[in-house]
This record gives structure tokens, C-alpha cells and sequence, in this order.
């Protein structure tokens, strides 16, 4: 979804003329389109437009991604226009009708259709962003909605559960306690405390029940929670969350060093990571299958309309240098 | 509630009473039988029950602590389900906002409807709230869909030639038309109405609207995490955008589960706070469907003081009963987020010169250029000042109307909640295609600008990561903001026995003794101060050292005039450490951790006071100079600035900043609960309790005011009202009253006495008594009693049990 104004129309179900469209793909009778070629100077055309209009110089493989999008997006723009879209969908035709007010001026009293057929006569149609970027957000729409889709089975959706297990995952868990040795407290001193400390934890069970409550004030208590690394390293740093992860259960180790100072572990319990279960996931698989379609059904479509358009890009030789400042412009926020 | 006794309603049966906790119960076994029996001290914090009721389906965390960790997040952010950010280029929506949060790139616009940015959290956070402005949920599509009667009006003509436009290149002083007629009438009108062509009503645009907010509900809930991994909360929120001829009154809304009104609230259909939280109460708290909301105030920086101004809609003083609800649905603000930070002015009301951060100087939400002039500025729009007004009022009336603990966010208009990173701001932004390029972020025109910064969290002290606990920790105040980075912050008020740095056991000692941020402490000390236990952990990877700790107290004084001081607590303001903001590299040393237990050297038991903490950061670059930084901008050469990077040699915009987190204040309260002796004993049916009211107002007595006395610890153990005049007066000071048929609540005695300074003990025991649903572990009791309508008060400890009674003190530890 690129098109802001698409975000509202995507979601209320409400793509005006939709069923008369697909109804319309199907029919046998529509031409040939004209072959889709870009030649070296367009595409050193459209490199100085966007370097105009972005303010981005696009070379080798970046000016290479940028022309492939835009491939995708003329050739979504011109099959709109071989199956009529442009002349079926009423946004088209009231951005047209306000364009040709505009040009036409007051007191002109032409009858809309004939307003709209004299837009289209003109190329309005083909020259309007606002009609290109409609056309184009609703052929992806289209295309990412094929007809006879039916919602997915328990079954797909139980496979792909399982097939992108990764997604669902639940990170591995350790459930430890510790002792704390500030080293703003002790500075000079910590390494001797840590030593002290050393032999109360491997001292006698009534020393080691003691180690608990000898250490300095940390602001999670000596409390054992589970947690996975990520929530070790936000709360313990990131030095720590890497040591802590390697030591074995059962007994007093350490002393483990943090950004902080130094800690005595007790690892009580590791939690391999493990697969969430499909019940607990089905709302976010259904939501991931349902966007895999889409994508999927868009990609097939797209590369069908590349042979139908016998598409054929000519990049310009160019020194392998340069490297590009467009970053990642690929794929959009949805 | 105990384990045994899961026979509650199923929408509130919590689920901590699985095998999880059998498991636990083993492992304490195993602990001991190893010999380290002390280890069962963290197993049974485990055991403890947190002080609320889930109140929907979901798994217990395995993260759970009931001494509470640090959750970051923030609480708000808005989408392309937001008109305004739709007309700057935004496309992301509420679900890419989610995954933005848990970590996800996200790609930004260059041009509409072309991405050559991307951004990413360098962390992902704990939770966040979608709130976008619901007030044009319904008009924004409407305006683009052929076939609707508004798409040939004006607005939505400018609307599309907006999404349609070229862009500038260079800042335009001109507020493009779409923002202004699609934005006025709505948010910006003192009295807002639809278009006309939302029909009769306005219920062709509220139609298309609940798509909007369901699709709001459901994004929120398929990122929700209710595993019991927890690793991400989300929660149902909207922003009810209200700004009566330009001056800024919104207020985020936050509901507690998936049980929300069918449609928002919004501006539209009430114009004042106190209409909002009643249709709050009849569409949710009151509607029986377990929905539950808080509202959370923003900017009050650009409110001409109209957020916090203490009165009514109709102009009317406030009544304590009006003070309460406004306490109970409104207990957090927003210190700070894009458009600034709101803590204190120089020049309005302080001379604090740490108070000069991240000031927006706009005195309306979108003045078009800062206005550095304390006078533009009303004293309520800084929330130190409000929070003096508070004492004041409950000084008047009884009850604190503004008892505001602080959260903060980022406000973004590019779905990205959490993006606060300096050296980021200057590729992101939080505008759109506003802040697309530097010389747009660096000017000082509105809306977004060099008056603007990256900005900040919200971090909750919860149990869990889920709904219900971190709903609860902003309910209780148990909270704190910070500037961007997240360094982690305890603070303890009270009379904090055994609590010391020294201690490994400060943060179980800080609940069993003491409140945290966010409570109320009363004389529980006597005369002397009570003690305040501040630790703060630096953020290693993305902050700096720290640098100090202050107090900031504010109180009213013996002539009743509100004051405020601010205290060094602990670090060293004067390490001299630096930052060359040429190359933004820091100098001098800080500290990683900084820990204190400190007295307040001018306490007066008479004096009612708030007081909360201000963590400070070495000093490092602002975002600002980043930017200009990396455009190689060299202000020695002024012939060689750009006009558009004019703003980098402004000295009145600062190179260097201190971050910092604030903490929820903790309000001392000469009339709260004061010392406090009870005893519950399950087995025998029996409560004794000896409570130390503080100073009651003159007129409160036994003859004429009910007492109400409830314990709770996540349901109602005990309550009891004791009727005005069941007290019989054995003198001017003393009322008594014996029952041994023990008819009231099981109350045999109760003794109330009150003496020359107007202190008042009251003394009960209560046989007979069905008290199971008392949890015999160390956990978390609320002792409230009240007195008559104006008086009332909380006292939340951690008791202590030995298996057969809870208690209150806990016993002392003995000496190391």
C-alpha cells in the first residue's frame, strides 16, 4: 500500500467496481497491449527525474531496483487501462469531471459524460497522478484479490504454522537469581568483595543460604523471573545477558561481570525456545497467510503481465563505483 | 483469592493458580533441600499475587516478578489513520506501527507515495498504544471515494491535490490548505461540527468511522502477545484531539482489554474533558462489558493553561468529588514528546535552570515560530506548577485534583512509536514528509521543526507484561518518563526500615516499608522525614553516564502559599564532564550507578508536599547537531551556512543536552495513614488493627461521619462501614464502641481516639470472620480507610505472613 490515500479504501472493503473488474479480466476480447521497452535514454530520463524530484542520485544496482519498480508500476497503470478501469471507476471519473470544470472554466454547461469523454479525448487521464496512482492501487488491489479465493482451512493454516515456524517462536528462557556487587559501592574494593563473597557461595549450605541477602542494592531485587536474553540485556546490559547465557544450572557461579559490577548467578531453570502452539497464534498466522497470498498473488500477476508486455529494459553502462544514496526504497509500509 | 478458589466469574478468573506455580513450589523445594533455603525468598515473590484481577483470557507470563520490573514503551503514536499524518505522506498503519515497535524496519516517505528512508528501533520496546486522532476516522475516506457526497467539496478537492502535489524544497511558511480546512473545523474550533456532508448527524462519516476503529481493535490485538512469553503488549487506544481556538487540550485514551466503546468518543461529540470522561463512564467503566479507560493529557506546554485548570467545564470550583474522579481517571500525564517537554519554564514559576530542556516555545500547538517569552506562557501549562496547584487545592477541599505521575512519548506521525534516538531523528523524523530532509527538520516554522526532538518513554513498574498489570501500574502511578534512553530507576518513599544501598534486599524492603513512585505516604515517621531510597542503573548501550540525582519538593508552606526546592541527592553535578559537539564525542567520567537514601532536611509533619526525582545524565549532542554536523555546516564561516541550515548556528537552540528521567511523584500527606499496626488471622476468623489516621479536619468525628475501613489485596479481603453516631462518646476525645455479638462486619471493639493536634488512632477487632481469601504469602495489601466524604486514604505495604497470619510491620531484619 504506497499510496496514503489507499490505506482508507484497502480496509472498508470498499474498491467501487471491483466485481464489474474481474468480471471484466476474464472476457476474451481485449487487444494485444503494446510491448513495454525502455531504452538507455528513458532510463536516464527517469534517473534525472528522480534525482529532480527525491533528491537521490540512483546508480548501478539501486537505479536498477528503482527502474524495476517502475516497471510494476506502469504496467499496473496500463493494464488498468486495457480493461476499461479508467472509464468504469468513479474516483477516475470525478477527479476527471473536477479537472475538466477547471479547465473548462464557469458557466460551461456540458453534461458530465461528455465532460469525461472530452477528458479522456484530451489524454487527462493518462497525464493525472491522482488517477495514475488510483488505477495502480486499485490493480494491486485487484490482483492481490483474485475471484475465487476462499478463506484459508484450518489445515493451510495449521501448515503454514508449521512451515514458518520461525516466526512464532518463543525465544529460549533462563529463570536465575543473583547477587550484586556495585562497583560504585566497593570501587577499588570490588575485586576483594567478589573474592569474600567467592567463599560464602561455596561455603557450607548456612553460608550459601546467607549469599542471597549479602549483596548491594539492584533495582530488580535478587528475584528470579524467566526471562529471554533480550529482556536479560535491557535490564542487566549487554555483557552480562551474553555470560549468563552459558552458565550451566544448579550452583553458585560467577562472579559475572555487568556494566554495573559484579554478580553471583544461580541458574534455576532453562526454557529451551520452543514453537507457540497454533491455537495460541491462529489470529496472527490468519493475518500472515492472508498478507502471503496477497503478495503472492501480486507477484504471479505482475510476472504475467511482464510476457504479456513483452517487457525490455536497456540499463546504461556505468562504472561499478558510485555506490548509491537511496537506501532502502524497497517494499513500501505494507 | 486463592488458589483453591478459581470458582469466579470466568471473564475474571485469573489464571496464576496453574502447574507454572506447582512447578515453582517444586523448584523452592529442590532449592532446599540443596541447602539454600534462602533462595525460596525469590521463588515465593513468585507466589505472591499481584494487587489486581485479570479481566481477560490469556496466559500467566513466565517473566513475572511481584517486586515488578521496568516495561519501555510509550502511548503515543499515530498512524495513517490519522487525517493529519494521511495529508504528510504517511502510509503506515497501525500494524506496521506494532511491528515498528517489536522491531521491524519501516520504510518512509520521500515523495507521496514514494519510500527512499527506512528506519529502525535500535531496541524494540515492551509495549505501545496506536493513538490516532479519531475525530476524521470516517471523513478521511469518505473524501476519497468517488461515490461519497463529499468528494467534491473543497476539503476533500485540497485532500487530493495534496496526496497529488509536488513537494516544496525549501520550507514553506504556509500551511498547505488541505491541513488547514480538513483541521480547523474539527480540532481546532472551540465548537467543532462535521461537514455537512457527513449527513444528519454526522452518521454517514461515524458509519464509515467504526471500520477505522475496528480495524484499530484488531491490529492491536494480533500483535498482542498473549503467550506466556509476553514479550509484546498492545493496547486499544485512540487521541481525543481537542484544541479550542489553537490551545492544545488533547488527551490520549487508553483502555484496559479488548472491551472498548463501539465507537470512539471523539472531540466532535464532546467538547470538554468532563463530557469526555462521562461518556467514558456510560459507554465503558459503567457498561457492564468489563471495559475500563484512562486518559492521559499532552502538551500542556501549549495549552494556555487549560488542561489543569482547576474548575469545571461550566466554570464551577471543583468539589472534592469532582477532584476524585478526576484523579482516579486521569492519574498520568505526558511530560514530554516531540513538541516538547512540559516538567517547568524558567521564568514561570521556577528559576531552575535545569528546567531549560527541550522547550517548545510555542505557546499554541502550531504557532508558526517560537515565541522565547516566559510572559506568553500561562504558569498551568508546566506540570511542576500544577502539581503545587494540586496541594493547594487539597489543602482547600480535601482531595488532590491533579495527582499526576508522568509518562512519556514520541507523538509521531510516521507510525514509529519509540523512535527517540538523536542521532536517528535527523534521517526519520516524526512528520512525514515534513522532516524529509534536514533543512526541513532544521527550520523553525511549525508544525515540526528545530523547536522539536526525537523525545520520549513511558517505562511501567508491572509484574507482567500484559494488559492488565501495566494498565494497573499506570493506574497506581508506578511510572516514570525519560528524555529518550532507558535507564532503569527505583524510588521508595516512607518510613523505609531497613531499606539501604548496601542491602541487597532494597527493593523487597522498599515495598514492605514504603511506597513506590506514584504513592501517597502519610506521619508514619512522626516528626522526622521520611526516608527517600532512589537507584538508578545507567542505559549502557544508547545513554551516557550518569551525572546526579535531584529531589524536586514542592509544599505548601505554613501561610499556605505553594513552594518549591530542588535538592541534590546524589552523583555530582559538577563532574565536568562534556560533549564536543563538533565530533560528539563525550569527555569526562559519570557513573553507572547511582544509589541513595535520602532525608529531607526541611521535613515539616504539617506540611503537605510532593516530591519526585530527576535522574541527569553527562551531557551529549542533540539531535540538532547531528544533523548539522553531518552536513558539514561550519558556523565559524557564516558566509558558508546554507540559508536552510540557518538554525545550526542559532545559539538560542542548544548543541548539547542532558537526558534524563523523571520519576511519578510520591505526595506526603500530613492527614494520610500514618503508623500502622494489623494482624489477619485466617484460621481463627480474626483482624485486629491499630491505625494512626493523620490530621483530620476539624469537624470529622465519629458522631458525624462514617468510618470506612477495606482491605484488598487483588479482591476485597475485609471491608466494613461503621455508621456515624455507632461510636458512643466517652469524652470530648475518646469514642467506643463494644459489640460482642459482633453484628457489624464481625466487630467486637473499635476505639477512636484523637488528640490535641488533631490526630486521630483508630482501633478494631473484628472475630468471626471468613477471611480465606487472604493469600498466607508475603504480598501486596491495601489498607483504605475513610471518614466522611472528604477524607480518605491509602496504605499499600507488602505484609509479611509466617503461613498462619499476615501482619503489618514485617518483622525487622536483623543487622548485617
Amino acid at each position: 500500500m504506497r499510496a496514503p490515500a489507499l490505506r482508507f479504501l484497502a480496509i472498508g472493503g470498499v474498491i467501487f467496481g471491483l466485481v464489474a473488474l474481474r468480471d471484466r479480466t476474464t472476457g476474451p476480447e481485449l487487444a494485444l497491449p503494446e510491448p513495454l521497452v525502455l531504452r538507455v535514454g528513458d532510463v536516464l530520463a527517469l534517473r534525472a527525474r528522480w534525482r529532480r524530484d527525491l533528491g537521490v542520485d540512483l546508480r548501478g544496482a539501486s537505479l536498477a531496483a528503482a527502474v524495476e519498480r517502475y516497471v510494476d508500476e506502469e504496467l499496473l497503470f496500463r493494464e488498468a487501462r486495457r480493461l476499461g478501469l479508467h472509464r468504469l471507476d468513479t474516483a477516475v471519473r470525478a477527479r476527471l469531471l473536477d479537472n475538466m470544470e477547471f479547465v473548462a472554466g464557469e458557466g460551461d454547461a456540458a453534461q458530465p459524460g461528455q465532460m469525461v469523454e472530452e477528458a479522456h479525448a484530451l489524454g487527462l487521464d493518462e497525464q493525472d497522478p491522482v488517477v495514475r496512482r488510483t488505477l495502480v492501487e486499485k490493480m494491486k488491489l485487484l490482483a492481490g484479490k483474485p475471484r475465487a479465493e476462499r478463506p484459508p482451512t484450518d489445515d493451510e493454516l495449521r501448515a503454514f504454522h508449521a512451515e514458518h515456524g520461525d516466526r512464532w517462536m518463543q525465544p529460549a528462557r533462563i529463570r536465575f537469581a543473583q547477587v550484586f556487587l556495585s562497583r560504585e559501592r566497593h570501587g577499588k574494593d570490588l575485586e576483594r568483595a567478589a573474592r569474600d563473597l567467592a567463599l560464602v557461595v561455596a561455603g557450607p549450605a548456612a553460608w550459601q543460604r546467607d549469599a542471597l541477602v549479602q549483596g548491594d542494592a539492584f533495582p530488580l531485587g535478587t528475584a528470579a523471573t524467566e526471562i529471554d536474553q533480550a529482556r536479560v540485556r535491557q535490564r542487566f546490559g549487554p555483557e552480562f545477558a551474553h555470560a549468563v547465557f552459558a552458565l550451566a544450572p544448579g550452583r553458585w557461579q560467577g562472579p559475572v561481570p555487568s556494566s554495573y559490577g559484579l554478580h553471583f548467578v544461580w541458574i534455576e531453570e532453562r526454557t529451551p525456545g520452543a514453537l507457540q502452539p497454533f491455537a495460541t497464534v491462529r489470529v496472527q498466522v490468519e493475518q500472515a497467510l492472508a498478507e502471503q497470498r496477497t503478495r503472492h498473488h501480486l507477484a504471479r500477476a505482475l510476472t504475467r503481465l511482464r510476457r504479456l508486455y513483452a517487457v525490455r529494459i536497456e540499463l546504461p553502462a556505468e562504472p561499478a563505483s558510485a555506490p548509491s544514496t537511496a537506501g532502502a526504497a524497497e517494499g513500501g509500509a505494507s | 483469592m486463592i488458589c483453591a478458589a478459581l470458582v469466579v466469574p470466568a471473564p475474571f478468573a485469573r489464571l496464576r493458580c496453574d502447574s507454572s506455580i506447582a512447578s515453582r513450589r517444586a523448584l523452592v523445594a529442590i532449592l532446599s533441600v540443596v541447602g539454600i533455603g534462602s533462595m525460596t525468598m525469590s521463588a515465593r515473590a513468585d507466589e505472591a499475587p499481584p494487587p489486581w484481577q485479570r479481566t481477560e483470557t490469556r496466559a500467566d507470563c513466565a517473566d513475572y516478578s511481584s517486586l515488578r520490573s521496568p516495561f519501555f514503551g510509550e502511548t503515543h503514536t499515530h498512524t495513517a489513520y490519522s487525517s493529519d499524518a494521511v495529508v504528510g505522506g504517511t502510509v503506515a498503519g497501525p500494524r506496521e506501527a506494532y511491528r515498528f515497535a517489536k522491531g521491524e524496519a519501516m520504510a518512509l516517505p520521500t515523495a507521496y507515495g514514494v519510500f527512499g528512508r527506512t528506519t529502525q528501533l535500535r531496541r524494540p520496546l515492551d509495549f505501545a498504544v496506536v493513538t490516532d486522532h479519531a475525530e476524521q476516522f470516517g471523513e478521511m475516506p469518505l473524501c476519497l471515494e468517488a461515490d461519497s457526497a463529499g468528494y467534491a467539496s473543497t476539503v476533500c478537492s485540497d485532500v487530493r491535490d495534496q496526496l497529488a502535489s509536488t513537494l516544496p524544497t525549501t520550507p514553506a511558511i504556509v500551511v498547505p490548505n488541505a491541513f488547514i480546512n480538513l483541521l480547523s473545523p474539527y480540532m481546532n474550533s472551540a465548537t467543532p461540527a462535521r461537514f455537512s456532508w457527513c449527513g444528519a448527524g454526522g452518521t454517514d462519516c461515524l458509519a464509515r468511522s467504526s471500520i477505522i476503529w475496528d480495524d484499530t481493535q484488531a491490529a492491536a490485538e494480533e500483535h498482542y502477545d498473549r503467550t506466556d512469553a509476553c514479550t509484546f503488549t498492545s493496547f486499544v487506544g485512540y487521541e481525543w484531539t481537542g484544541t479550542p481556538n489553537g490551545f492544545n487540550i488533547h488527551r490520549n485514551i487508553v483502555f484496559r482489554n479488548e472491551a472498548v466503546p463501539a465507537l470512539p468518543i471523539t472531540y466532535l461529540e464532546e467538547t470538554t474533558v468532563q463530557g469526555l470522561w462521562g461518556q467514558l463512564d456510560t459507554q465503558c467503566t459503567d457498561a457492564g462489558t468489563g471495559c475500563d479507560a484512562l486518559t492521559i493529557p499532552h502538551n500542556s506546554n501549549a495549552s494556555g493553561g487549560l488542561i489543569f485548570t482547576p474548575a469545571n467545564a461550566d466554570g464551577s470550583a471543583l468539589t472534592a468529588a469532582d477532584a476524585a474522579r478526576r484523579a482516579h481517571i486521569e492519574p498520568l500525564v505526558e511530560l514530554i514528546n516531540h513538541k516538547g517537554e512540559s516538567e517547568c519554564q524558567p521564568g514561570n514559576g521556577t528559576t531552575d535552570e535545569l528546567c531549560a530542556f527541550e522547550k517548545s516555545w510555542r505557546p499554541q500547538l502550531f504557532s508558526l515560530l517560537p515565541l522565547r517569552n516566559p510572559v506568553a506562557f500561562n504558569n498551568r501549562n508546566f506540570i511542576r506548577n500544577v502539581l503545587k496547584e494540586g496541594l493547594a487545592e487539597e489543602e482547600r477541599m480535601g482531595i488532590n485534583p491533579f495527582r499526576l505521575g508522568f509518562v512519556g512519548g514520541t507523538d509521531t506521525h510516521n507510525a514509529t512509536p519509540g523512535a527517540v534516538n538523536e542521532q536517528d531523528w535527523g534521517t526519520a523524523g516524526h512528520a512525514g514528509l515534513r522532516d524529509r530532509q534536514p533543512n526541513f527538520i532544521l527550520t523553525q516554522y511549525a508544525p515540526s521543526g528545530i523547536p522539536t526532538n526525537p523525545s520520549g518513554l513511558a517505562v511501567l513498574w508491572a509484574e507482567e507484561n500484559s494488559r492488565d498489570s501495566l494498565f494497573e501500574a499506570m493506574r497506581r502511578r508506578e511510572a516514570y518518563t525519560t528524555s529518550g534512553p532507558r535507564p532503569i530507576v527505583r524510588f521508595f518513599a516512607g518510613e523505609l526500615a531497613d531499606v539501604a544501598c548496601g542491602s541487597a534486599t532494597f527493593v523487597e524492603d522498599g515495598y514492605r516499608g514504603g511506597v513506590p513512585m506514584g504513592g501517597e505516604i502519610g506521619p508514619e515517621s512522626g516528626g522526622r522525614s521520611p526516608k527517600f531510597a532512589l537507584l538508578a542503573l545507567r542505559d549502557v548501550e544508547e545513554g551516557s553516564p550518569l551525572q546526579h540525582i535531584q529531589m524536586i519538593k514542592g509544599w505548601v508552606d505554613d501561610d499556605g502559599a505553594v513552594q518549591e526546592k530542588v535538592f541534590e541527592v546524589t552523583g555530582d553535578p559538577d563532574n565536568g564532564a562534556t560533549v564536543d559537539t563538533d565530533t560528539c564525542t563525550p569527555s569526562g567520567d559519570g557513573f553507572d550507578s547511582l544509589c541513595a537514601v535520602w532525608t529531607d532536611p526541611e521535613f515539616d509533619r504539617h506540611q503537605r508536599a510532593f516530591y519526585y526525582a530527576r535522574v541527569l545524565e553527562n551531557p551529549s549532542c542533540r539531535w540538532s547537531t547531528y544533523v548539522c554536523n553531518a552536513a558539514g555546516i561550519d558556523c565559524a564561516n557564516a558566509a558558508s551556512v546554507p540559508a536552510d541550515f540557518a538554525q545550526c548556528c542559532n545559539s538560542a537552540w542548544p548543541k548539547a543536552i542532558q537526558e534524563r528521567a523523571w520519576t511519578s511523584p510520591v505526595w506526603y500527606r500530613p492527614e494520610a495513614i500514618g503508623k500502622v499496626n494489623a494482624k489477619i488471622l485466617p484460621a481463627r476468623g480474626q483482624l485486629n488493627l491499630k491505625v494512626v489516621l493523620g490530621e483530620l479536619p476539624a469537624g470529622i468525628t465519629p458522631d458525624s461521619d462514617d468510618i470506612v475501613v477495606r482491605l484488598a489485596d487483588d479482591g476485597a479481603i475485609w471491608e466494613a462501614t461503621i455508621p456515624a453516631g455507632t461510636l458512643d462518646a466517652l469524652s470530648a476525645t475518646r469514642w467506643l464502641h463494644l459489640d460482642e455479638a459482633a453484628t457489624n462486619a464481625g466487630i467486637k471493639k473499635a476505639l477512636f481516639v484523637r488528640n490535641a493536634s488533631g490526630q486521630a488512632t483508630l482501633t478494631l477487632q473484628a472475630m468471626g470472620l471468613d477471611l480465606g481469601s487472604a493469600d498466607l504469602v508475603e504480598h501486596m495489601l491495601t489498607l483504605e480507610v475513610s471518614v466522611g466524604d472528604a477524607w480518605t486514604s491509602r496504605h499499600t505495604r507488602r505484609w509479611a505472613s509466617d503461613g498462619k497470619k499476615l501482619f503489618w510491620p514485617p518483622p525487622r531484619r536483623k543487622p548485617a
